[in-house]
This record gives C-alpha cells, sequence and structure tokens, in this order.
C-alpha cells in the first residue's frame, strides 16, 4: 500500500512503472484462488481448550447461558484435535439457542440456532476429546476404519441424546463413516472415559 | 501594429430568430418534428463490490440431524435435584468457634483492665500490691495458655484446608407443624407471611 501511494505525483497521477507494478501486484493477489488464501494452517485443539473464551461471549449474550453442546466444525485428527469446535449455549430466559464456533482461540461464527434447543446443561466435569476418541478408537473405531475404509466424521459431546437408559448423563458420542459400511457410533462416558455401547445405522 | 477597429454591423432580427432556432434543441425539434430525439441521460450509481467473506459452517451435524434432536428432547424432562435447598447439621465445629470468639473477647477485656489498673499505679505501696501484681501476671498467662490451646484447635481445623465456607442459620416453623395448626383452625403465630408458603 506505502508503494501504491509512493507513485502518485502531486498531481494525483499514477506514475506508470510503479502503477504498473501496483496493478500486477494487485491482479496476482486477486487471481489467487480461494483455497490458497484460506490454506492458512490453523492449529488444532481438543474441545476443552475452546470453553472458557466461548463461555465468556456466552455470558455476554446471556447471565444464565449454559454449554448444552459441543460439536466439531472442522475434521478431527488422530488426535481428538480439531481447529474449529462449535459451543452451543442455551438460555432459559431469552428461551434461545446460540453458537460459538472457535478457531485459533477467537471466535469466527457467532449465531443464533434457528431451532429452538431447550437442551439440558453439560455436565461441569467431562473428559476431553482426545481421551474420549483414544476410547472410541480402542473399543471400536479403529478396526471399523480398518475393515471398512472408513473415517473419522464426528464428534458430540451432548447429555440425553443418544443415551435412553441414562439420559442423565453426559456423553461424547464418535461417529465413524464409511463409503461401503453403515455409519459406527461409539457412545462414551464423559464423566469416566469409558466406552458405554457401540451400535451400527 | 496598429489594428484597425472591428466594426459590428447590425443583423437583421428575422435572420437572429432563425439562428436561434437552430442553436436550441427544444427549438429545432419544436420546428421539425422528424430530427432525431437526443439520447436521454441516466444517472448511476458507482458501488465497490464487497469482497466475500468466509462463510464458516458450524454445527452441521446437529442441523441435518435436527429432527431426531428435537424428539430426543421431547422425551426428556429436566427435574430438580433432590436434596438441594434441604438443611443439613451443622458441623459442631463452627458452633465452637462462636464461643471461643466469646471467650477471646472476654480475655481481652480482662487483660486490658489488668494493664490499666498498672498505668494508674505509680509506685507500689505495699508487700500486699506486689502480691496482687503477681496474681495478675498468673492471671495473664492463664489467658495466653487459653489463647494458644484455641489456636491449637483452629490450626488443627484448617491446617491444609484452603478453603472459605460460608455457615449461614436458618431458623422457622416445619411446614408439617403449619399444615397442623391450620387444620385445626388455629392462627399461625408466625402471621400471614408463613400462612402463605403452606
Amino acid at each position: 500500500m506505502s508503494h501504491v501511494k509512493a507513485g502518485i505525483d502531486r498531481r494525483g497521477r499514477a506514475a506508470a512503472p510503479i502503477a504498473g507494478s501496483a496493478l500486477a501486484a494487485a491482479l496476482w493477489l486477486a487471481a489467487l484462488p480461494a483455497g490458497v488464501a484460506g490454506a492458512r494452517d490453523h492449529s488444532p485443539f481438543p474441545a476443552g481448550a475452546g470453553v472458557d473464551g466461548s463461555a465468556a461471549a456466552a455470558r455476554i449474550w446471556a447471565p444464565d447461558a449454559f454449554l448444552v453442546y459441543v460439536e466439531n466444525d472442522e475434521d478431527v485428527d488422530d488426535h481428538g484435535s480439531a481447529s474449529r469446535w462449535g459451543y452451543l449455549y442455551f438460555s432459559p430466559s431469552l428461551q434461545k439457542s446460540r453458537v460459538y464456533s472457535l478457531r485459533d482461540g477467537a471466535i469466527v461464527v457467532a449465531e443464533d440456532l434457528e431451532m429452538k434447543f431447550e437442551a439440558p446443561p453439560l455436565a461441569a466435569e467431562w473428559v476431553d476429546s482426545d481421551a474420549a476418541l483414544a476410547a472410541a478408537d480402542e473399543r471400536a473405531g479403529r478396526a471399523f476404519c480398518r475393515e471398512h475404509h472408513g473415517r473419522l466424521s464426528q464428534m458430540l459431546l451432548s447429555r440425553g441424546m443418544f443415551e435412553s437408559d441414562d439420559p442423565d448423563a453426559t456423553t461424547w458420542t464418535v461417529i465413524y463413516t464409511s463409503p461401503h459400511a453403515a455409519s459406527l457410533f461409539v457412545l462414551v462416558d464423559a464423566a469416566h472415559g469409558a466406552v458405554r455401547r457401540t451400535w451400527r445405522g | 501594429m496598429l489594428q484597425r477597429p472591428v466594426r459590428h454591423r447590425p443583423v437583421p432580427r428575422p435572420l437572429l430568430a432563425v439562428a436561434l432556432a437552430a442553436l436550441l434543441p427544444g427549438a429545432a425539434r419544436a420546428t421539425d418534428p422528424a430530427a432525431p430525439s437526443a439520447p436521454a441521460v441516466t444517472e448511476v450509481k458507482v458501488e465497490r463490490t464487497r469482497p466475500p467473506r468466509e462463510r464458516l459452517a458450524t454445527l452441521r451435524f446437529l442441523k441435518e440431524n435436527r429432527a431426531f434432536f428435537r424428539a430426543r428432547l421431547d422425551q426428556l424432562h429436566q427435574t430438580p435435584q433432590r436434596g438441594r435447598g434441604e438443611a443439613t447439621a451443622i458441623d459442631p465445629r463452627f458452633l465452637a468457634y462462636q464461643r471461643m470468639l466469646a471467650e477471646v473477647g472476654a480475655a481481652r477485656d480482662s487483660a486490658a483492665g489488668i494493664d490499666q489498673e498498672r498505668q494508674g499505679r505509680g509506685l507500689f505501696a505495699s508487700i500486699n500490691d506486689l502480691g496482687r501484681l503477681e496474681s495478675q501476671l498468673d492471671q495473664v498467662e492463664r489467658m495466653l495458655a487459653d489463647q494458644r490451646a484455641r489456636l491449637g484447635v483452629l490450626q488443627g481445623d484448617f491446617n491444609g484446608l484452603q478453603r472459605t465456607a460460608l455457615a449461614i442459620v436458618l431458623s422457622g416453623y416445619p411446614r408439617a407443624l403449619h399444615r397442623l395448626d391450620h387444620a385445626r383452625g388455629r392462627p399461625h403465630p408466625c402471621g400471614s407471611a408463613v400462612g402463605r408458603t403452606g
């Protein structure tokens, strides 16, 4: 920008060589594909690392808001970390839900959830995504991926959504998908990190 | 070089009118309806196209399966936890602290009285005064020993326990007693404020 400014004479006309360079640079930047510009490396982190940041924003939105749901917004790596996680909060006073998506320690998406989602609050203590994924991989996930060329698709932290026998429990739901077989669901107890059950669907 | 002054000759009035009519477009159209009209001027507003912002999707699984989640939510019922708000027995140590504080206050008053008496006495008049002073010193030593014992109790209770606690003691009539009184038709001694809660 300073180069472009230096190439303007007192009468407001751009000197030809410098203007040409600036134009070329601008065209080069414009010609960059969006994928290259967006391919900046983002640091993956476990889900628990983003709770404080999202909770601070949620408290500003509604003082009575509490965390009800967590989901990975980008792919989860082998260590249970993702470059972006979504945190959903519910406010009883507002009767609204708001999601905060965090990346690199900053909120990159903050929006109200269109549907009503008056879910129960997550437990105050839960094992992080790395421990939950390790348990799921050990139990069935690794074998599923090997046999069916599957991959880890989703990690969801919720309460009362997937466990009918004990809806009060906060659980991780680890979902593996495969193009050739039905998906594998592994339910991990978020309090202790133990696998509760698995099913295909 | 001298220039000759330009002489302006008067233009005949009919000729001037024709010339003006030719210069004015409206006048020309009025005179010649078949002449082509000038292009209409359209005002434009120039704006810069906003660069596309990165649109990030979030909670995709939840949104794609909203019917499932909605159905599961409808089956959940949240009930307050039992036991929350119920009174529990107070640790007897907390009740003992109140007594210890009273003892500390009494000992402080005694020491202050002894000190005030000593300052008011300039000279020991007799051997009896020395005996009384010795007894006062013994009393101070006993108070110090009691204080050391109290500190030992506090140290035993809180050593290694870094915690701040607030104990709130609530007093009142049990709800069952209130209902019983109403059943017998007697007014409750606590008045209308308690009666509304029954």
